[in-house]
């Protein structure tokens, strides 16, 4: 009857869960515990890996932000969760906080911008288009420091082609910022563009068609017709834009290093300066205000994009 | 689908030639966009450092000097970090890989208890990126001995939350008569898994692998935090090393920039189709 | 070798009951058809036989052997899809093949091994010859017509050479005209096989011209068992009844009266005379039903013991004709050959029954009367 095979193999004759078989009770409630055995086996090697590098993390984040690791040697000293009002409060992470919604405001609204421009240009049936296609996309192949070498070759102010320009000098603490923000705005092209880009390839030509036969001249088919079928997918690329902007690091590695004046500081680079025993604890209590800013922005995209998603239909 | 301008009478055949040549040119205006930061990079790689001092900042190359990829290469230690690099994207991918399909075939087709529960916190687990979670991993690696190593650079990433996430929806998308008829055709779980399921997502499945490469590959925060010595930094973070920190001799920066672009470059022209699906998978329904 | 028995067997999918009770005992060798409305359960019924699911309650046995808890397949039985469920990347041999792989199987009454790929070759084979599939071995089921995808699971199932067949409404996705002609040439496979086929369908023409029995089933529930021919010209019930047969049966409310010549029911002012032998109360109301062949129409309007009706249409279907006649609101449809004298729609004609044909059924429980 039943072989003898490995648990792993055996995959029960089970769809539902209630009644008991008069027959065979027996048979069937082991081999119910021998499937979730195997469910549960095959997520171990996730389980584990996000169990360690994710949310144990959480847990020393905490555990730094409550209590100061000794500078020398070891040991730790209590400083309870004043600790945690006392930096979320201070300069320093409102300063981050502040650069990094500034950073955000530069790079999210251009981005998306251009993304849509572009794609709505490049989405026609032109000879040729498809080189079009391919040069806006391009920029999907550089990496951050890429963009951040190119970008320091134009910004730097003492190499770079543009560097003395005011609007985004890298020496003045005031356009610092925007100078740094230039080579994330440009990167992002290539992946905005690709997303919003398919978007339109999505809307059904007939709709178009349909558009211009009631009369809708170009602008009017763009604003009534393209671009609330586009919201679910610039809704998307908002919320890709936005945790791009909160992961910025490596420009402003390469370009400022933080300065001038801490101008460029965001939040991710105040957390990577302060690894050391005596400001690690500064650092964790800032990384859990990112990981409470990034919990509270989604949860907005969240409700607001269910909200949309009804109104649309 | 463009009218053939032939047969149309001449002066509609001028407005539509006229209105094609002006989406040409604001299609090639916006090119500039994006190609000028490239071509003034590729300028600055081949002309010799001196011209920027000297004559200023040309928008032309000047003075070739070919051989600043070479001295790049060295100087870089490309070829030491991009084998590094290629050893931890590949070591990423492939778990990854592993992980997410087990994974994701256990919440498809296996039923246990708190499937739910262990499904929204993987999820969750997105709400906790790298950037938040730095300064205690660099604290695990360290206190595993893992810094500077190869084990150190990958072991964030052996696992995926959003990987889990897309390939389920693949599984889930196999018709359930398959099952029944794989289980009267004798199909265990492994068998059913390599033979039918598998198969079967196949596109999604080397979309995320690509995707997942190049994201390992163009990396920059882990890598950058969790190694101290030269010999351990990949390409990315031997970038800074070599232009930002020599900023008179940045042609030899600009250059790795570069050399450490083509790989890239190389999987976007042949695996254009799969990376583009792989990265629109959440952006567009169907 | 193939006999299937269910046993009190009941099916619930939360507070809904798919098979209520199933008791039946499918011998081996017949082609049992299980019939029945959709959603009555018979696609459950037969799902259980796989494995696929499991009874909340009762037993399930294959030749002896209760099977419950056993998995799929280890059960020794084969199942055709309604939709096929053929494997898309796989091409047709790999399909046929497939029950063939990891399974470890007696031949030839030895001890069981996995067949190595020679064999497995052989075997896939002789089912495409059987089924005629030669020519498209190296073909994907997405380069196939419909008709060609459902010889390819069946040659999947027969692979194995299983005890028992499943089938789950395998004719409903074909058209018309290759339903027709793939019904005979299932039935030639079932004589060649020789094996048990449980065939599931709602189409009582697939259940008449095929089985060797039907089992009738409704909201769960086996109404009745019986070779075809036995469940037409006895239905157990009104449902059977008026299920099987077309153009379906005749059904009017009457009531007994009492009479000389023996029991008579009186259908509004008409009295009939009932040809049965069963004790009959006066007075009880009761459903009588007649087929549509056994009505003759009597263009001398309605004498004695003969229903007065008005025609209301004649259909004509070359070899015979179908007369749709309104006897006081009900519609009763006769047939009568091409040859019968004509009537015309709006005439006033009388239909007699034929007494030796007539059924009677409870008027509440709808259970037959003798």
């Amino acid at each position: 009857m039943s072989t003898a095979e490995a648990p792993a193999v055996a995959a029960p004759a089970l769809t539902d869960a209630d009644a008991d078989s008069a027959a065979a009770p027996r048979r069937r409630r082991s081999s119910r515990v021998k499937e979730a055995l195997f469910g549960y086996a095959l997520l171990v090697p996730a389980v584990v890996i996000l169990g360690v590098f994710a949310y144990y993390p959480l847990y020393r984040l905490v555990h730094f932000a409550l209590y100061r690791p000794n500078r020398f040697g070891r040991g730790e000293v209590y400083v309870g969760p004043s600790n945690i009002t006392r930096v979320l409060g201070g300069d320093e992470f409102k300063e981050g906080l502040w650069i990094t919604v500034k950073f955000l405001l530069y790079t999210v609204p251009t981005g998306l911008v251009l993304g849509v421009l572009l794609a709505l240009a490049a989405h026609r049936h032109l000879r040729g288009i498809k080189i079009f296609q391919g040069i806006f996309s391009s920029t999907v192949a550089t990496s951050v420091a890429v963009a951040s070498v190119v970008f320091f070759g134009l910004v730097n102010p003492k190499i770079g082609k543009f560097g003395q320009v005011g609007l985004i000098d890298l020496s003045k603490s005031s356009s610092a910022l925007r100078g740094v923000a230039l080579t994330s705005i440009w990167q992002n092209i290539g992946l905005t563009f690709v997303i919003v880009l398919a978007g339109l390839q999505a809307i059904p030509d007939q709709l178009r068609e349909a558009a211009q036969l009631d009369g809708f001249g170009a602008f009017r088919r763009l604003y009534k017709v393209t671009l609330p079928l586009l919201a679910p997918t610039l809704m998307f690329l908002l919320v890709v834009l936005m945790i791009f902007a909160f992961q910025a690091f490596a420009p402003i590695e390469f370009l400022t290093q933080g300065g001038p004046a801490g101008s460029t500081e965001t939040l991710v680079f105040k957390i990577f300066r302060r690894q050391d025993p005596g400001s690690i604890s500064e650092g964790a209590v800032m990384a859990l205000g990112l990981f409470g800013l990034t919990f509270v922005v989604t949860l907005l995209q969240l409700t607001i994009l269910n909200r949309r998603v009804h109104y649309g239909d | 689908m463009a009218t053939d301008a032939a047969v149309l009478p001449p002066d509609v055949r001028r407005r539509m030639l006229m209105g094609q040549a002006g989406w040409y040119v604001l299609l090639s205006g916006l090119s500039l966009l994006v190609l000028f930061p490239i071509w003034m990079t590729i300028v600055r790689a081949v002309s010799e450092p001196f011209v920027y001092i000297e004559r200023g900042q040309p928008y032309h190359p000047v003075a070739f000097d070919w051989g600043v990829f070479g001295d790049a290469w060295r100087e870089g230690n490309l070829g030491r970090s991009m084998l590094l690099t290629l050893a931890v994207t590949a070591i990423v991918t492939v778990a990854q890989l592993v992980t997410s399909v087990l994974a994701a075939y256990s919440f498809a087709y296996v039923r246990f208890p708190l499937k739910n529960v262990l499904f929204v916190l993987i999820v969750a687990s997105l709400l906790l990126p790298i950037e938040v979670t730095l300064v205690a991993n660099v604290r695990t690696i360290r206190e595993l001995g893992w810094l500077d190593s190869v084990q150190g650079l990958s072991a964030p990433f052996l696992a995926s939350a959003f990987g889990i996430f897309l390939i389920r929806q693949g599984f889930l998308g196999v018709p359930g008569e398959l099952r029944d008829a794989a289980r009267l055709d004798g199909f265990g779980h492994f068998a059913f898994m390599r033979r039918v399921a598998i198969p079967l997502n196949r596109p999604i499945i080397a979309s995320f692998a690509l995707i997942t490469a190049l994201g390992t590959w163009n990396q920059y925060l882990w890598p950058r935090a969790a190694t101290t010595r030269e010999k351990w930094e990949t390409v990315q973070v031997a970038l800074r090393s070599v232009s930002v920190q020599h900023p008179e001799r940045f042609n030899v920066g600009v250059a790795a920039a570069i050399l450490a672009s083509l790989p890239i470059l190389a999987m976007l022209i042949f695996f254009q189709k799969q990376i583009i699906r792989g990265l629109t998978a959440g952006a567009v329904k169907g | 070798m193939g006999e299937v028995q269910f046993e009190n067997v009941t099916k619930r999918f939360g507070d809904v009951v798919a098979v209520d009770d199933l008791t039946l005992t499918i011998d081996d060798r017949e082609f049992l058809v299980l019939l029945g409305p959709s959603g009555c359960g018979k696609s459950t019924a037969l799902r259980m036989i796989a494995g696929l699911d499991e009874p909340s309650s009762g037993t399930i046995s294959l030749d002896g052997e209760i099977v419950n808890g056993i998995d799929p397949r280890d059960r020794d039985v084969a199942m055709v899809f309604q939709s096929y469920a053929l494997y898309p990347h796989m091409t047709v041999f790999k399909n046929i093949e497939a029950p063939l792989l990891g399974r470890p199987m007696s031949i030839d009454g030895g001890p069981e091994r996995k067949l190595d790929r020679a064999e497995r070759a052989e075997r896939v084979g002789e089912a495409a010859a059987t089924l005629g599939l030669e020519p498209f071995l190296d073909r994907k089921p997405g380069a196939l017509s419909g008709g060609q995808r459902q010889r390819v699971a069946l040659a999947r199932a027969i692979v194995r050479r299983p005890r028992v067949f499943l089938m789950d409404e395998p004719l409903s996705n074909l058209d018309a005209k290759l339903r027709t002609q793939t019904r005979l040439e299932l039935v030639d496979l079932w004589r060649r096989l020789q094996t048990t086929f449980v065939y599931v369908t709602h189409d009582q023409v697939e259940a008449m011209t095929m089985a060797t029995r039907i089992a009738i089933i409704v909201d769960g529930r086996l109404q009745q068992v019986g070779r075809p021919q036995d469940v037409y010209q006895r239905p157990a019930n009104l449902f059977v009844a008026r299920f099987i047969g077309s153009p379906p049966m005749n059904t009017v409310d009457a009531q007994v009266v009492p009479s000389e010549g023996g029991p008579a029911a009186a259908v509004g002012t008409t009295t009939i005379p009932l040809g049965t032998a069963t004790p009959l109360t006066a007075g009880k109301r009761i459903v009588l039903g007649v087929r549509p062949e056994h009505l003759h129409i009597d263009p001398n309007g309605p004498g004695p013991g003969q229903l007065e009706a008005v025609v209301r249409a004649v259909e004509l279907i070359g070899h015979e004709q179908h007369v749709v006649c309104d006897v006081d609101g009900t519609l009763l449809m006769v047939r009568e050959s091409s040859d019968a004298p004509a009537v015309d729609p709006g005439a006033t004609v009388g239909i007699a029954p034929d007494p030796a044909h007539l059924h009677l059924f409870d008027v509440d429980s709808g259970e037959r009367l003798g």
